[in-house]
């Protein structure tokens, strides 16, 4: 088991992010994700009836219209999926701990952090503290976890129907399914691209760093100034474990 | 200075004229190839020129005759068409699907098939909704159809047309607005086979038995009213079942062609069948479809502007907040 804390060799204190096996789940998240997204895009953008990302579709060898290319299809329908499946499957079976769903959940705390957040970033108030989660970050959360369900739910029976020459549904049902479709690739095409540019902004590189080297610990200084609650947490843990300890010493 | 014109503006006989005057611009022709049923004798010259023409090898046909008969007796009517051949189809399947880019559009629409390019793995001749394309034996590689483009580069007109006696096979430019076969399509007097057609949009076009002489006679037994109503329904609008016989046919490949077709084919190249629904509830609920979509693509972009606009201002234009 991966410690909560650690201590490198210079002596620097570091705080765990990511377990191994989560580390590992959210690559093949990340994989599949991506390429179900980056095939996805030139499918849902439609303005006017006008698809507006087709350049990129014919990149990636969709070249016409209907698309009638097995690059796509393939990627979209089979790679992709399993992918995330792979991932869920890991996640679900090593990863995910009561713990850490509790950590997720929404409370009414959350609400007033928010509110908190926004009054401090228009220059009024103080920063509030911040658990393992920001409010945001459990928003998000939620949005994957439904988007990903109504994106299963809904297109496993269209991918049987397309690849296996078959009729599973009636077409209302079938008119339905695409609709869960939309709503659950609409939820990803505005939650994904945050969460990229959240990867790649600057303040987060350090996350980034630990999540690519397989480090999986974070810098205990940027615990302190992005989350301070769950330091001080840990730290009250800490020094419960160590009084217990020096009690039966 | 070189602008490719192809479009439906160059029907206007002026603006055609106008622009080979100038010489500023070079006019890619679409060339098409049409079936007269009213004329055509069944002399079969057509079949015969084109076998001589590129030497096809026994049993395999670029071109052939295919008679379907529809009615009850007395009242008995034919079409014959010159199929399978290939259509050079705007949108082809067989282009989309070959794997090596043998088959290829060039100037003019026609589909060229590069056999130095075709490994012979058959993605074509599966996904041809005609059945035009077929294995030849002596190669393993892929052939077809090809316009006569030999000829037509020496300003001849191709083999079948030549052979022709009756004068029932044309060719030419659908843009061009002399050319008979561009007068015959802007009457819509011929028409291609198929609802496929809506999607691949093919070159090579019938004007069915009737189109320019109704047959009614009562002459004997055979009393007969074909007109070109009838005759049109039965082959664009597929009621009659083109697959009875097909000699390029390969039974280890061919899925049932020409039959109803879905505009989208699988990812394996299949063409599933459609059952078009007559519910009204569907129709409205694929306009729903349509409308979620479009308020979701837009919805999706103002957020992301919404958000990056916000993080932009928060994080650069305005300084971080004081430390609690």
């Amino acid at each position: 088991m991966a410690k909560p804390v650690r201590y490198t060799k210079e002596g620097r204190k570091e705080i765990l992010r990511f377990k191994p096996v989560t580390q590992v789940a959210h690559f093949f998240l990340f994989l599949g994700m991506l390429i179900s997204f980056i095939t996805g895009l030139p499918m849902f953008f439609k303005l006017n009836d006008v698809p507006v990302l087709i350049g990129l579709g014919e990149l990636l060898g969709l070249g016409t219209e209907p698309p009638t290319s097995q690059l796509i299809s393939i990627l979209h329908d089979i790679v992709g999926p399993v992918l995330m499946f792979i991932g869920i499957l890991i996640a679900l079976a090593a990863s995910v701990r009561p713990k850490t769903i509790r950590e997720a959940l929404p409370t009414k705390e959350d609400i007033q952090v928010f509110m908190a957040i926004i009054r401090s970033r228009l220059g009024k108030g103080k920063r509030p503290k911040v658990g393992f989660y920001h409010p945001l970050q459990k928003l998000w959360i939620w949005t994957v976890v439904i988007g990903l369900i109504l994106l299963g739910v809904s297109g496993v029976p269209i991918a049987i129907e397309k690849w296996f020459n078959v009729r599973i549904m009636s077409d209302y049902l079938r008119g339905i399914m695409s609709l869960l479709h939309i709503i659950g690739a609409f939820m990803f095409f505005v939650a994904l691209p945050i969460h990229f540019i959240m990867a790649i902004a600057p303040i987060n590189w350090p996350i980034l760093k630990s999540q690519f080297l397989f480090r999986g610990y974070v810098d205990f200084a940027w615990w302190k100034h992005h989350h301070p609650k769950y330091v001080e947490e840990l730290e009250k843990e800490e020094k419960k474990e160590e009084g217990g300890g020096g009690g039966e010493g | 200075m070189i602008i490719l014109f192809s479009s439906e503006a160059l029907h206007l006989e002026g603006l055609r004229q106008l622009l080979e005057d100038t010489r500023w611009c070079w006019i890619v022709p679409r060339y098409a190839m049409a079936t007269i049923e009213d004329l055509c004798m069944l002399c079969w010259a057509c079949v015969v020129a084109c076998k001589q023409e590129f030497n096809v090898p026994l049993g395999k046909w670029r071109l052939f005759i295919t008679e379907y008969y529809f009615g009850e007796y007395p009242n008995v009517a034919g079409v014959m068409l010159h199929l399978p051949q290939c259509n050079h189809c705007e949108n082809a399947p067989c282009v989309n699907e070959c794997p090596t880019g043998a088959l290829y559009h060039v100037e003019g629409g026609i589909v060229r098939l590069d056999p130095d390019r075709c490994i012979g793995c058959r993605a074509c001749t599966r996904t041809c909704p005609y059945n035009a394309i077929y294995i030849n034996p002596r190669t393993g590689k892929a052939d077809k159809c090809s316009f006569c483009e030999h000829l037509i580069e020496k300003g001849l007109e191709p083999a079948c047309v030549a052979a022709c006696p009756t004068g029932a096979r044309i060719f030419g430019d659908l843009d061009d607005p002399q050319s008979l076969i561009g007068k015959l399509y802007r009457e819509g007097k011929i028409k291609p086979i198929g609802e496929v057609a809506d999607v691949v949009k093919p070159r090579l076009f019938f004007a069915p038995l009737g189109t320019f002489r109704p047959i009614e006679t009562s002459a004997g037994a055979f009393q007969k009213s074909i007109k070109a109503d009838t005759t049109v329904n039965k082959i664009v609008d597929r009621e009659l079942d083109v697959t009875i016989w097909n000699p390029n046919a390969d039974p280890r490949v061919q899925p049932g062609a020409l039959d109803k077709f879905n505009p989208d084919p699988n990812a394996l190249g299949m063409w599933a069948k459609i059952r078009l629904s007559k519910d009204p509830s569907i129709g409205e609920l694929a306009e729903v479809v349509g409308a979620v979509r479009k308020g979701l693509s837009r919805a999706a972009i103002a957020l992301l502007i919404l958000v990056g606009a916000a993080s932009i201002w928060s994080s650069i234009i305005r300084p971080a907040p004081a430390e609690e």
